[in-house]
């Protein structure tokens, strides 16, 4: 809500300056959003009278205007073409000072002597931008006057951010009334008088609500005879500093009575109300208006409208009609006052798109009770501006829309919720209640002692429960003034749950194997599937969709986090970043495929991704990331989650090499994925080198996450080692083979290491020598040479059968 | 014979000034203690001495080898040390070389943020809850006392995905399932993932974290919102910080207030970031209005409430001076190795 500071003062008096009642106000909960000085340095600008009008000797586009500005008669010459004989203008001056100008000076245009300007509206900065044509001030306005007696150029404006359940400080008054409440000051309404003359209202307009529901009151007055001219300066002005642009007096004495009051109102040409009548109703089908804003609009079934006998005029509460608009020819009018329904205007606006000042209004619930204030007052400044004569009496369909809303103030329920006495003397707190709901007009009906009876005013249609008046009394009150204090009481429980800790824990290891962490969105785009060759039909592919996203590009929810992270190298390498290791834990969400309506199944997961497209520093150099660096990456987690027992089998992830892609099994679950992402995607995405990337369900792998440690006892006898080197077929698998020797006798055999593994042409194609080392011990005895080289025997032994394998001595 | 010894030692000890390596060491010590050696043909020569002599020559003697036994061991030694140094001064590197290191990663600073916050919460003994992300519209608004066609729910424009599901536009909703299970008392936050309709700009993005707090027991007041919420602000920014809270509408807390810090750049004075107020404005807060309550049965005469939400980017925009929320989602290594 715009409005300035002057024009704030012609309302309520008050002696702070802009700054304070900002700031008073913003601590009050009405947010000062913008503040603008406004002052301009305007001098020697006068009221002039044009008595002659001649096109200029040389220059066609130019007039010589022959300015009375009282003491003599001025020729100025002007590039506007919208000034007549006898308009009055405002004239600056030889030596005169503008805004955005500065000085102005008597200077020749060819071969004529300017003695001076005539000022456009935008010149003496009354609006914004650049106008049209110059500014043509009211007959009344007094020749020879300084400019600066007309209106006030020195002011500030303020920009207020209104919450949506105070409807009421849409308005000047508004906002004034609340300034009262807080510096504890009466509110000056300004006084109306109307003067009826001529017919009565009911000749000229019938008034038919056929939906009470959606328009419980509908008031109205006939204004006849009436000049539509441009407004005078004053109003112009008030509309410059409420933020709206002038039109013509009848519509700008509509907006600014709106601005003023936060009443909606709406002129109607009166003469092209067919039928002479207005029926309020719900639109039918097939039924269209071409709105002010000149939109030929399809009325959907059942939209609230104002309507003659013949057609839709107006869109009730949102936009008038173009057909009976206001415009030169417009003699008489019919002036509305309503209130609509807040719903169903909310619904409507949603409907057409279509939000206005009005149904801004309207939609957040305006006063009950301001209806006929308002019709009154802007009749009487039609009257006065427009010299429009007011038919006797008016339209009014619910004088009683109104219902007085009595509510229980429980006076130690205050102090329960705020934690304190308003007084340090808690027998004074009771008084100060009352007396802060008197300074916002809420009624006191009943003192019952332990409670009081109060009435909310009108246009505080907000406050309806005990707790809203106890919210308007610590608000005036001041939060300021409540001590801080903390719990009285503690409450036992754990902090954080195991899950959690553990997950905690996930993401520190994974910074220590040194990779960055990312957050990328949970959208992705319908492409992704087959970017990372993602089949027809497969699991992954069913996804969430968002009914009306922003973009395609996040339309649906993710359910996996591998196109995420490919996007991320990509945009680093294509940023001349050559080693990215990065990591993201996040969910993925997977709809139940039986049951569409209930919730899907989030998923956390950990996900991380290694590429390296160039050569890095000097140690770098010697650095290959592989599949094993993920795989690494994985152990590394699990072990310091110590989570043991899981093995590695052939994967067919299809975004993964066929062959370079592996699940992790834990008790036959799986729980991640790992491997070289397949050439094609990466070509894909665009990306150099090549990406290994892996994926861990967090949810499967949980709980195997043991919760807590068991001690077990340092060996005491010493331990004996072995190494074995022999050549095996390259298909045979390391993890078997280990199993295998760990199988031979499981209680000395403590641990088997592959420690090296060639291949090449002294082994023979198709094979691969292994060398492992062997850990013997027991828990009770030294070992012998003799028991430890029983069992190597038998190891050597089993290789040759199961391994067919070649003992290298 | 006294005579003699003494002139032994002088010419060792000037030898010994010419001595270079442990060789020429090796080559005096066989030369005079040696079999053949100096000393050792003295001592042998012993037998000729009277009995009277002897003894105080013997003694001599043998005082005397100790004494060149002594010397060189010192010169020894010395000389030792001398070429450990020579040989360490050969073996010379280039110290600023880079070093080997393990390259220990990052948090993301939303993380980071999230941590911080969430530390200063459990400390005062509040526990973590955990919701789900895509929501039912009876927990994200209508509980909440935002039903269908109410004005709040233009400002969280939300990303639908049926009529009765969408994305969770904060985190309000995990109160709601928090309260819907168990009786008070509660002191709880949660933390995560929220989504609105906006298109990303500087400002904005279609998704952000959020912080959300409640408390609820017998005697929760506004005092104690005011209390827990300024050692927050205190332990977040710095217990310089001015901490003001400000009437503000929320449809789920009554009275609802909006916490502002003192700007953390201009320290109040004023400055474009705050737009020229001094203030920034980091949460939205209240007390539980009892309609909520009503809807989890909780009865509002028997227990009060406050709750707080906000920002995790905004709070780590303010704290680390970042004037862009699309750096969160861009995930620039350049970016993120900053924290
Ligand atoms: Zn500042």
């Amino acid at each position: 809500m715009q409005v300035s500071y002057n024009l704030l003062k012609e309302y309520i008096d008050m002696d702070m300056s802009p700054e304070e009642l900002a700031q008073r106000l913003t601590i009050n909960g009405i947010i000062l959003e913008r503040m603008e000085n406004i002052s301009t340095e305007i001098e020697k600008v006068v009221v002039g009278k044009i008595i002659a009008i001649e096109q200029h000797p040389e220059k066609k586009k130019l007039s010589v205007c022959q300015v009375d500005i009282k003491k003599k008669i001025l020729p100025i010459i002007c590039g506007a073409k919208n000034m007549k004989v006898f308009d009055k203008v405002a004239v600056a001056l030889d030596g005169s000072k503008l805004p955005k100008i500065g000085i102005i000076k008597s200077k020749k245009f060819g071969g004529v002597l300017s003695s001076g300007m005539l000022c456009s509206a935008s010149e003496l900065g009354i609006e914004p931008g650049k106008s049209p044509g110059i500014l043509i001030l009211e007959k009344e306005a007094v020749l020879g006057e300084d400019i600066r007696k007309m209106i006030k150029f020195d002011d500030t404006i303020f920009d207020f951010e209104i919450h949506s359940n105070r409807p009421d400080l849409m308005s000047v008054i508004g906002i004034a009334r609340e300034i009262g409440a807080i510096i504890n000051n009466k509110l000056k309404i300004p006084e109306i008088e109307i003067k009826e003359e001529g017919e009565k209202i009911e000749k000229d307009i019938v008034v038919k609500i056929e939906e009470e529901d959606l328009c419980p009151r509908y008031a109205g007055r006939v204004i006849k005879d009436i000049k539509i001219e441009e407004s005078p300066l004053w109003l112009k002005w008030k509309l410059r500093l409420l933020g709206a642009r002038p039109i013509n007096n009848i519509v700008d004495i509509t907006n600014f009575v709106m601005m003023e009051t936060g009443q909606p109102l709406h002129a109607f040409d009166l003469d092209l109300v067919k039928g002479k009548t207005i029926i309020v109703r719900r639109s039918r089908p097939g039924e269209t208006i071409c709105t002010l804003d000149d939109v030929e609009r399809q009325l959907p079934a059942n939209s609230l409208v104002i309507a003659d006998t013949e057609e839709p005029i107006a869109l009730a509460g949102i936009m008038g009609g173009k057909h009976s608009e206001i415009d030169q020819s417009t003699k008489n009018v019919f002036l509305e006052s309503a209130y609509f329904n807040p719903v169903n205007n909310r619904k409507s606006t949603a409907k057409f798109s279509l939000r206005t000042e009005a149904s801004n209004r309207f939609e957040k619930g305006i006063d009950k009770e301001v209806q006929i204030y308002a019709l009154d007052r802007a009749a009487d400044l039609i009257n006065k501006v427009a010299m429009g004569k007011i038919s006797s009496g008016k339209i009014d369909t619910n004088e009683k829309l109104y219902q007085p809303n009595k509510i229980n103030l429980r006076i130690k329920r205050v102090s329960k919720i705020l934690g304190q006495f308003l007084d340090k003397d808690e027998s004074k707190t009771k008084n100060k209640i009352i007396d802060i709901l008197d300074k916002l007009e809420f009624k006191l009906v009943k003192d019952m002692g332990e409670y009081i009876e109060v009435i909310p005013p009108s246009f505080r249609g907000d406050v309806e429960r005990e707790i809203d008046i106890i919210e308007e009394i610590a608000r005036i009150y001041g939060y300021d003034k409540i001590l801080p204090t903390l719990f009285n009481t503690t409450i036992a429980q754990e902090g954080k749950d195991f899950r959690l800790k553990v997950v905690d824990q996930v993401r520190e290891i994974l910074i220590g194997c040194g990779l960055n962490e990312v957050i990328t969105y949970s959208f992705i785009s319908p492409e992704t599937f087959d970017k990372i060759r993602i089949p027809e039909g497969h699991k992954l592919r069913n996804a969430i969709k968002i009914k009306d996203p922003l973009t395609r590009d996040h339309s649906l929810m993710r359910t996996s986090l591998i196109s995420s992270l490919l996007e991320i190298i990509k945009w680093n390498t294509n940023r001349q970043i050559e080693l990215v290791k990065i990591f993201e834990v996040a969910k993925i969400y997977l709809p139940y495929p039986d049951r569409s309506s209930s919730l899907p199944n989030e998923k956390l997961i950990i996900a991380g991704a290694i590429n390296k497209s160039v050569r890095g520093d000097v140690w770098e150099k010697s650095l290959s990331l592989d599949i094993f660096d993920v795989k690494g990456i994985i152990e590394t987690v699990f072990q310091g989650l110590k989570v043991e027992n899981w093995e590695v089998v052939q994967g067919n992830h299809p975004a993964f090499h066929p062959l370079r892609n592996g699940k992790i099994i834990i008790r036959g679950e799986e729980v991640g994925i790992f491997g070289e992402i397949h050439p094609e995607v990466i070509n894909n995405y665009r990306i150099p080198g090549k990406v290994n990337l892996f994926e861990i369900d967090f949810e499967n792998l949980f709980p195997n996450v043991p919760s807590d440690i068991k001690y077990c006892v340092l060996p005491k006898y010493p331990s004996v080692q072995r190494d074995l080197a022999f050549i095996v077929k390259e298909e045979i698998l390391s993890a078997d083979i280990i199993k295998t020797i760990k199988l031979i006798d499981e209680k000395l055999i403590k641990k088997v290491t592959l420690f090296d593994i060639f291949k090449g042409k002294q082994i023979g194609d198709g094979y691969k020598s292994l060398a492992y080392s062997v850990v013997f011990q027991a828990e009770d005895r030294t070992l012998t040479d003799q028991e430890v080289e029983n069992i190597f025997r038998k190891i050597r032994e089993k290789l040759i059968v199961k391994f067919n394998a070649k003992i290298r001595e | 014979m006294e005579n003699k010894i003494k002139g032994v030692k002088k010419e060792i000890v000037s030898k010994l000034n010419l001595v270079k390596d442990l060789k020429d060491i090796e080559k005096l010590r066989v030369e005079y203690l040696g079999r053949k050696g100096i000393v050792t043909l003295l001592l042998r020569k012993l037998g000729s001495f009277s009995a009277e002599e002897r003894p105080k020559a013997g003694q001599l003697l043998n005082q005397s080898k100790r004494e060149i036994e002594e010397l060189l061991k010192i010169k020894e030694i010395e000389i030792e040390k001398l070429e450990k140094e020579k040989r360490l001064q050969g073996e010379g590197i280039d110290l600023t070389l880079p070093g080997r290191k393990l390259d220990r990663g990052t948090a993301h600073p939303i993380n980071l943020v999230l941590k911080e916050i969430e530390e200063i919460f459990l400390s005062l003994g509040f526990k973590i809850e955990e919701g789900p992300e895509v929501e039912l519209d009876y927990y994200n608004f209508e509980a909440l006392n935002i039903p269908k066609d109410h004005p709040a729910r233009d400002d969280q424009d939300s990303f639908y995905i049926n009529k009765e599901i969408l994305l969770r536009t904060h985190t309000s909703p995990v109160e709601i399932r928090v309260m819907e299970k168990q009786q008070p008392p509660i002191r709880m936050i949660t933390i995560g993932r929220c989504y609105r309709r906006d298109a990303a700009d500087s400002t904005h993005a279609p998704m952000f974290h959020q912080i959300e707090g409640l408390a609820v027991d017998k005697d929760i007041t506004f005092g104690d919102l005011k209390g827990v919420l300024t050692v927050f602000v205190h332990r977040i920014f710095g217990k310089d910080r001015k901490v003001r809270f400000r009437p503000a509408y929320f449809p789920f807390t009554e009275p609802s207030a909006e916490v502002d810090v003192s700007c953390l750049l201009c320290h109040g004075r004023g400055c474009r970031a705050c737009g020229y107020t001094g203030w920034l404005e980091i949460m939205g807060s209240g007390e539980t209005d009892p309609a909520v309550f009503k809807m989890v049965g909780y009865d509002p005469e028997k227990y009060s409430s406050f709750a707080f939400g906000m920002g995790a980017e905004r709070i780590a925009m303010l704290k680390y001076g970042i004037n862009d929320i699309r750096l969160f989602f861009e995930n620039d290594l350049r970016f993120l190795k900053q924290f």
